[in-house]
This record gives C-alpha cells, sequence and structure tokens, in this order.
C-alpha cells in the first residue's frame, strides 16, 4: 500500500489556491550595512543547516555563495586597492581612516544581500521536467519539494547560479519567499529582520514605485550611477520580481550584466536538430537505396 | 576585464556521459537497422535483426543510467507526471519512453522470432523517436544558461549526426564480424559520409561557441585555447582517423573494427568533454 501510495501520489492534482496580488523583493544594496541578519533569520525560519565556520581568507564574505542550504547571501564587494607584492609575500596596501575618508574615498566596500530573483518568466520553471517547480499564488517561484526529483535541469538552466541541488536530500532548494510566511500574511523572515530596510517586501507594483522614488532621492542627494537592476524586461529577459538598487556594474556584486532566457532560441534549436536529423537521414536513405553496394 | 560566470554547474557527471553514450548509441543503430529493415531487407536482413537484439539492453543500462544520475531516484517516475515541450528533458524523457517500449517490442519480435511484417511495423514506428531520442540532448544542453552550452546553436544537429555515426559504426563491426563484405562496404560508406557531415556540424557548434561562447563566457585564455584544442583533437582523431580508414581500409575486417572503435570511443570522448564543460568554467557550488 505504502508503495503504491508513494507510486501515484505525485500524479495527484489539488485544485490551485486563488491568485493574490504579486509579491516580491526590492533591495536596496545603498542601505546594506553587511550585518548578516537575513541570512541568519533565513536559515532559521526554514531549519536551513549551518555552512560550517569557513574561512575564505581574502575576503570578510565566509558565505560565498547561493546553495542548496543557503538562500540568502550577503555579498561583500571589497574595492580596495591591490595588496602589493613585496620580497615576503604580499602585503596590504596601508590606508589610513583620512583616505578612506576622503572624497572620492581610497576604497568602498559595497554589500547586496543577494537571492533568488524570483524571474517574471522563470527558466528553471520552464524546464522543470516533473513540475516541482510553479508560479504559485503571489507569482513567486517555488520548488515543490514532495515533487522534486533532483534531475538538476533548473540548475543548467538559471542564469543568476541560485538554485542548487542539496547534497542532504538530493532535491533542489532555493528561496520561497517564505511562501508558508506569505500566506499567513506574514512578511518573509529577512525583509523582518533587515535592520536598515535593505530589503524591502510587498506587492511588486508598489515596491517598483517605490524604488524610483528612492533613485530620485539618491540623484537628489548627489549620489550618482544609481541604477535598478531587473526592474522591467530587456530585450533578452523578463523583469524580476526580486529586483535591486545597484551603484557599480552588475557583475561587480556577481550578477549577470546581461542575463539572457536560456529558451530563447529553443524554437530555431529544435529546427537544427530536424535539420541535422533529416540530413543523416538522407545520407542512410541514399546510400541503401544505391545500386552501387 | 571579463565578467565573473554567476552560474552553477549542473550536477552531472559520469553518469550522464554513460547516458549520452548509450543513448546515442541504440538510437543510431535501431535508425539504422530499422531503415534496412525497411528498405534493403533482402540481403542484411541477419545484421538488421542482430542489432535489433542488442538496442534494447543498451537502453536499460541507459535507463539505470538515467536514473541513477538523479538527486532521489525512487523518485524517477515523477517524470511522467507533466509533458513540457518548452521543456527539452521533459520532450526527451516522453520521447526514450516510447523508444524503450518499441525497442523491447523489436526484441522480443527476435526472440520469438515474429514475422517479417511485423518487424517492418516495428521499425517504423520506432524510426521517429529513435531520430528524437538520438537529437534531443544536443537541444537539451544548448538551452541552458551553461557557459560554452548556450552558444551551441547546432548541439541538436551534431547529436543527430553524431548518434547515426555511431549506430553506424556498431553495424559495420558487426558486418565485419559476421563476415559480410558485401555489408560492410555498405556501411563503411555510410560512416564515412556520416562523419564528413558530422564534422560539418562540430564545425558549427564550435563556430558559433568560439567567437561569442567559450572565449567571452570563459574569460581564460588558457581554458579556451584547452577547448580549441580539444576541438580540434576531435575533429582529426574522432572524425578525420576514421574517415581516412574507411576511404583506404576496404576489406579489411580489422581496419573496420578499428574504424567502428574511434567512431564509438570519439563519441564517447566528445561527451565527456560536453558534460565537464561548464565544471571547467565555472566553480561547482551545488
Ligand atoms: S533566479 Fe534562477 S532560481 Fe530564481 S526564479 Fe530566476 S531562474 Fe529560477
Ligand atoms: S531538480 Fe527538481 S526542481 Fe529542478 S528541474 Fe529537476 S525536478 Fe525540477
Amino acid at each position: 500500500m505504502g508503495i503504491l501510495a508513494d507510486l501515484f501520489y505525485p500524479f495527484r492534482r489539488p485544485a490551485q489556491p486563488p491568485a493574490r496580488p504579486a509579491t516580491g523583493f526590492f533591495t536596496d544594496t545603498t542601505l546594506c550595512i553587511g550585518c548578516k541578519a537575513c541570512e541568519v533569520a533565513c536559515k532559521q525560519w526554514n531549519q536551513l543547516p549551518s555552512d560550517g565556520f569557513n574561512f575564505t581568507g581574502d575576503s570578510y564574505d565566509n558565505t560565498q555563495a547561493l546553495s542548496g542550504t543557503t538562500w540568502r547571501h550577503v555579498v561583500f564587494v571589497e574595492q580596495f586597492p591591490q595588496p602589493q607584492k613585496t620580497e615576503s609575500g604580499f602585503a596590504p596596501e596601508a590606508l589610513d581612516i583620512e583616505a578612506l575618508l576622503a572624497e572620492p574615498p581610497a576604497g568602498r566596500w559595497l554589500m547586496m544581500s543577494d537571492v533568488c530573483k524570483h524571474c517574471g518568466i522563470a527558466p528553471c520553471e520552464i524546464a522543470c521536467p516533473t513540475g516541482a517547480l510553479i508560479v504559485n499564488e503571489f507569482s513567486n517561484i517555488y520548488v515543490q519539494n514532495d515533487i522534486c526529483n533532483g534531475c538538476g535541469y533548473c540548475v543548467a538552466a538559471c542564469p543568476f547560479g541560485v538554485i542548487a541541488r542539496s547534497p542532504l536530500d538530493g532535491h533542489a532548494h532555493k528561496c520561497t519567499l517564505c511562501y508558508d510566511r506569505q500566506r499567513d500574511d506574514m512578511p518573509p523572515a529577512c525583509a523582518k529582520a533587515c535592520p536598515t530596510g535593505s530589503i524591502q517586501f510587498g506587492p511588486i507594483d508598489e515596491l517598483r514605485v517605490r524604488a524610483h522614488a528612492r533613485l530620485e532621492e539618491l540623484d537628489a542627494r548627489g549620489v550618482s550611477g544609481a541604477y535598478l537592476y531587473g526592474d522591467s524586461p530587456s530585450a533578452s529577459y523578463s523583469a524580476l520580481n526580486a529586483f535591486f538598487l545597484l551603484i557599480d556594474k552588475p557583475d561587480r556584486y556577481g550578477l549577470p550584466n546581461d542575463p539572457e532566457r536560456p529558451q530563447l532560441h529553443l524554437r530555431g534549436d529544435y529546427l537544427r536538430a530536424a535539420f541535422g536529423t533529416l540530413a543523416a537521414l538522407a545520407v542512410i536513405a541514399a546510400s541503401l537505396m544505391s545500386h552501387v553496394f | 576585464m571579463q565578467p565573473r560566470i554567476v552560474t552553477k554547474a549542473p550536477p552531472w557527471h559520469g553518469w550522464v556521459t554513460a547516458d549520452l553514450f548509450l543513448l546515442s548509441t541504440a538510437s543510431g543503430t535501431f535508425t539504422m537497422a530499422a531503415m534496412v529493415v525497411l528498405l534493403r531487407p533482402w540481403e542484411m536482413d541477419a545484421l538488421a535483426r542482430a542489432a535489433f537484439l542488442i538496442v534494447f539492453p543498451l537502453m536499460l543500462a541507459d535507463l539505470a543510467c538515467l536514473i541513477l544520475d538523479l538527486g532521489d531516484p525512487a523518485r524517477f517516475h515523477h517524470m511522467l507526471r507533466t509533458f513540457k515541450p518548452s521543456s527539452p528533458m521533459s520532450v526527451g524523457v516522453w520521447t526514450i519512453s516510447a523508444f524503450s517500449f518499441i525497442a523491447f517490442l523489436a526484441f522480443i519480435a527476435e526472440i520469438l522470432d515474429w514475422p517479417q511484417s511485423a518487424i517492418r511495423s516495428i521499425a517504423a514506428a520506432g524510426l521517429v523517436p529513435a531520430l528524437v531520442a538520438g537529437a534531443y540532448k544536443g537541444v537539451l544542453f544548448s538551452a541552458t544558461a551553461q557557459p560554452g552550452w548556450r552558444r551551441m546553436r547546432w548541439l541538436g544537429g551534431a547529436f543527430a549526426v553524431s548518434s547515426a555515426s555511431m549506430g553506424a559504426g556498431l553495424m559495420l563491426a558487426l558486418a565485419a564480424g559476421a563476415g559480410q563484405p558485401g555489408a560492410a562496404r555498405l556501411f563503411r560508406f555510410i560512416v564515412m559520409w556520416l562523419l564528413v557531415l558530422n564534422a560539418l556540424a562540430v564545425r558549427r557548434v564550435m563556430g558559433s561557441t568560439a567567437t561569442t561562447g567559450h572565449l567571452s563566457d570563459v574569460g581564460d585564455r588558457r581554458a579556451a585555447l584547452r577547448v580549441s584544442l580539444c576541438y580540434t583533437g576531435f575533429i582529426v582523431a574522432g572524425l578525420g582517423v576514421p574517415i581516412v580508414l574507411c576511404a583506404i581500409g576496404g576489406g579489411n575486417s580489422t581496419i573496420d573494427g578499428l574504424t567502428a572503435a574511434i567512431v564509438l570511443g570519439g563519441g564517447l570522448a566528445s561527451r565527456q568533454f560536453l558534460v565537464a564543460l561548464p565544471h571547467r568554467s565555472a566553480p561547482n557550488r551545488t
């Protein structure tokens, strides 16, 4: 009975909940202080295991990357002069406080709490062959853990390097945008924990208005180069439901400068495969029907 | 400065390489045998029948690799809860299911000595699934965000031709082994022209990859050079050498066996290279 139930369970289709207003994150990186409260809150609420006391040795960013068990990652971008090569190895540039407070400063940290982008048209969801990845009633991209079989195709499809297969259970995992909390009308744990308001949660239309107002505010304050990443669709990618305010190029934060939806050329790829197939078939048929042999 | 690679390499390793190799060989061999049964049954029927006996065990081994490669193998059947043409993996799963069933029928038909008309029907019914099974993996890889793969617009076409040439290689080995010089001559000819086609397809894959793919994706000149050298190696050793052997090795069954071994070995090596590509380029942070 148990085996039969396991066998047929994934084929059941319960009724879908009614659609709710689309929600998302607006992450204002100019407010992030790198405290990692979001990382901790995410781990705690979602009962994710610790990554261990890893020490990169060349950065304060010891989390390093999003993974199957780390769904929030505070990226530390350390923009300081390169260490100088000396006879005994590398010596860090001596920076005094004046140099750091000067205008422009001699170096700076950029910090960004990275997360699944909950892409408007999500390559991972399109790729998933089991239907484990779905667009839920909040228009968030959600992995149904009881369905995923760990094929890994979503990992290959995600242009942001977000979703990953966990070695613990062999299934794919990523940020759920705290689906369980949203259903109980609570904000995601990370947004709740963020002490500076860098991570803002809410209806996506509202967030976009707020983000544009923030850009204007920064501009008025003389912060140059601020812009929104993923706020609107590009020629090759949809808008993101978790979008960012950045002040340097995307790749400085570990984001692709120009993300491309992997399925953009799918029709052409199928056609070229068909062309190759027909060409091979023609060679075989012509040879078999030839009277030379 | 080149943009940093941010994608994660998928958790695909040896089982996937084995799957690519077995599926290509099985689908290519079925295609060859089916075409023989449909177009030239009078003189090579025994060879085609031997091929049908090989295809199903190859598919069984392939299915085992596909299942073992999953993070949760006990959930393999979850693949069948949906059909998504937008997902080449979903298209592939259904195609492989259909092809495996037909390969099973062909196997049973040979064992139980079903009449020729039944075998012809099975061959005709299996041709389309076999051809799709031979080609779809290329699209599965090219429709990803992975460095290298994502620029390989002709990978599906290359897989189609490569699978056919691997099947033809196996048929050549069978013909040489069975001491059928006429059939060996025919398959030598087919292998040779399929390999020429294969070289053109690989050239297209490489062309579209070298200009905008690996070099911009990898951003590391040594890695790009290694990739280029590997491709050149595949073209020369995996395609050029057997083409020459086909052209000069007339009637020698040892050379025919060697040709088949190089074609199949080249197919395996190039698939392993392909699977490893994102792991060379991007840090594997799963
Ligand atoms: S960022 Fe990656 S994992 Fe998140 S929705 Fe987009 S494609 Fe999927
Ligand atoms: S690993 Fe799971 S979520 Fe990802 S594509 Fe496969 S079945 Fe879908």
